[in-house]
């Protein structure tokens, strides 16, 4: 069985080196920390991202990949992301991603996949580089953030990238940026101990209330964070459906929709991932590790073993078979 | 069995008759809609507040409870509350609140227990309050927002407010007001499905990290709605704790936090509802039924017999243990 992590990040060099050379002129603030790490601040963005080695080493990222018995890590492109670009520049930005994403499964000998970063700020060229990032060898899923630029993800404009998505048969898979509600959560890390999952709660609700899924039936979405706070709000979210003028629209209730997502283990409890089993089926749950930030999990595969009650067959679904559907791999 | 709803809204004449005199004068509106409702609202604010005659004449809300097997309704006043207003009128509303709030339970033995309401923009006054109406007949907890005009729990200036709650033996019963997030949670009754939980998440959050629960460590704090986004995210909670330098200041474990908190019963489906009880203990979970709001129980007492696995030992504790001994009653 080939053991799946669904959830790592990546900053390619040569996408740091197109910051380095062109990120000022399109708004971003480039510098370095007190460790020699690129660094982009961007106005209005609380978190300074910093482009640390053991995120952009791809040795150093093999060397982890082995010691956490992971066989493929699909690689993704976390904060900033690329909507706050100038449309051009973001589709640059895009497409060294995705190449070097292609070049690194190459090189790799497919242990590394790549995920497609999309300029969601200028929907026409997100489909276009849609198109020509899906065609790349070893792309094995879109990459999205749960809003651009204020707009939940079931916003007209980004319909057509939905379209294409599930033509393409192309999985989603979601990350928090830029969480809403900051101006509340500045203290005690909550922008990320909070805001984080708040997002996916946001965005699983825009999906489903939004009328992507119902448009898009085949689209498969993956949610981080063990799916943030959704699970645990459908209740909440089935009420709405059931009593309220705006959710009218709805054909089924909320809780129909659990099982059109997947959610990624990153609960940091494996009590509330036997829950999520219960209410959502082990077979929706991948593994993730969100390496290498420090709220990931540098042994995501052993962190399975701590789940409660798994049964040996679900233990297989979770660390591998259900990536590679939903990777379809 | 004495049963206690812990979670029920109530809009005293008084206070309508109030707010009609004096609202317009304090940045406030008060109108009345299609149905000859009051309504309350401030521009720009969201939502506005509906005061229906089901939520203020006491012989219908009597009437009310006696439909659905409810002996006791704890009595708490929802948005607006009392912090939009200029500090002297701040604490008229609450006098008037408390006021009647102390009378109505005098009138109605054993039917009604009082919540005490607090000017807490001007923590001066809301102190003064405290120790005037924690004296009132009936008055057995203090009612906040989950934060004060967008300040978070943990502000230094509302310490002697803890401090003096828990030295009188008041527990703070806890209510989302205004919640944050702006446009993301516009539409799709988002301010309510996702607002509210995630307001009492980060006043948890708050209270927890900022210290308010090491401090006073006789201040009980009940969390509304299952507790809101709270208990599913205890694991990012002590993982941020674990490697983040803001939080290296917590005393104690996590998880030591989830059993500081009590909780309601409004989850609104029956498995999570058992999965809140085996992560916080039957004995931290009140009945709730968020009388009379647009997400009520209508049947709060046989929703708990549907929660699967209930024993009887829990259901008296639900039902009324719990709140007996955190009201002392």
């Amino acid at each position: 069985m080939t053991i799946i992590d669904a959830h790592a990040h990546w900053f390619p060099q040569p996408w740091i080196d197109l910051l380095l050379k062109e990120g000022e002129a399109n708004g971003a603030t480039m510098g370095k920390n007190e460790k020699g790490h690129v660094t982009i601040s961007l106005k209005g963005v609380a978190l300074k991202s910093a482009f640390q080695t053991d995120m952009v080493d791809l040795a150093v990222m093999k060397k982890n990949m082995d010691g956490a018995k992971v066989d493929v890590r699909a690689l993704s492109l976390t904060n900033p992301m690329v909507y706050w670009a100038p449309p051009a520049f973001g589709l640059k930005l895009s497409q060294a991603y995705n190449d070097a994403c292609a070049a690194a499964y190459k090189e790799y000998k497919g242990r590394f996949r790549g995920t497609i970063m999309l300029p969601l700020q200028a929907p026409d060229l997100a489909v276009k580089e849609l198109e020509r990032a899906s065609k790349l060898p070893g792309m094995c899923s879109a990459y999205m953030a749960m809003h651009v630029d204020g707009k939940n993800l079931h916003d007209k404009p980004l319909w057509p990238v939905w379209e294409k998505c599930e033509e393409l048969g192309m999985p989603v898979s979601l990350h928090p940026v830029n969480p809403l509600g900051i101006d509340r959560m500045r203290e005690f890390h909550m922008r990320n101990l909070c805001g984080n999952p708040y997002e996916a709660g946001v965005a699983a609700a825009s999906l489903i209330f939004g009328g992507v899924l119902d448009a898009f039936p085949k689209l498969e979405v993956l949610l981080p964070h063990a799916g943030g706070t959704f699970p645990w709000l459908i209740g909440r979210y089935d009420n709405g459906v059931a009593t309220r003028k705006e959710l009218a629209h709805m054909k089924q209730p909320a809780s129909a929709y659990l099982r059109r997502f997947y959610y990624d283990t990153i609960s940091h409890e494996p009590k509330i991932i036997r829950y999520l089993v219960d209410l959502v089926g082990a077979d929706r749950i991948v593994i993730g590790s969100d390496y290498n930030f420090d709220a990931g999990y540098p042994q995501p595969v052993d962190f399975v073993e701590k789940i409660p009650g798994l049964t040996e067959k679900e233990r297989k679904l979770i660390l591998g078979e259900n990536a590679a559907r939903f990777l379809k791999l | 069995m004495q049963i206690i709803d812990t979670h029920a809204h109530w809009y005293p004449q008084e206070f309508i008759d109030l707010l009609d005199r004096e609202a317009a004068g304090n940045g406030g509106k008060m109108t009345r809609n299609e149905k000859g409702v009051p309504v309350f609202s401030m521009p720009g604010v969201m939502p506005h507040s509906a005061m229906p005659p089901l939520m203020v004449q006491p012989g219908l809300v009597l009437g009310e409870m006696d439909k659905r097997g409810i002996e006791t309704y704890v009595l708490c006043l929802t948005n607006p509350m009392v912090y939009w207003a200029k500090p002297a009128f701040g604490l008229k509303l609450a006098q008037t609140w408390n006021d009647a709030s102390s009378a109505i339970c005098q009138k109605h033995p054993g039917r009604f227990i009082g919540t005490i309401q607090l000017p807490m923009q001007a923590p001066e006054l809301a102190a003064q309050e405290l120790e005037r109406a924690a004296k009132l007949p009936g008055m057995r907890a203090v009612y906040f927002a989950t934060h004060v005009n967008g300040k978070n729990l943990d502000a230094k200036e509302f310490w002697p407010v803890y401090e003096r709650a828990a030295g009188l033996g008041l527990p703070a019963l806890l209510h989302p007001l205004y919640p944050c997030g702006g446009e993301r949670i516009d539409k799709h009754f988002l301010r309510n499905l996702c607002g509210n939980p995630y307001e009492n998440g980060i006043a948890a959050g708050s209270l927890m990290f900022g210290g308010v629960m090491d401090a006073f460590p006789n201040l009980e704090v009940m969390l509304p709605q299952g507790g809101g986004t709270f208990p599913w995210l205890i694991g990012r909670f002590q993982k941020g704790m674990n490697v983040r330098k803001e939080l290296k200041h917590m005393p104690r474990p996590a998880e030591h936090y989830l059993r500081r908190f009590h909780y309601d019963t409004i989850t609104h489906h029956p498995r999570i509802l058992r999965f809140l009880i085996e992560l916080v203990g039957a004995d931290r979970v009140m009945l709730g039924s968020d009388y009379n709001q647009d997400m009520q129980y209508e049947r709060p007492v046989e929703f708990l017999d549907t929660v699967p696995g209930l024993t009887p030992q829990e259901r008296q504790l639900i039902l009324e243990g719990n709140a007996k001994r955190l009201l002392r009653l």
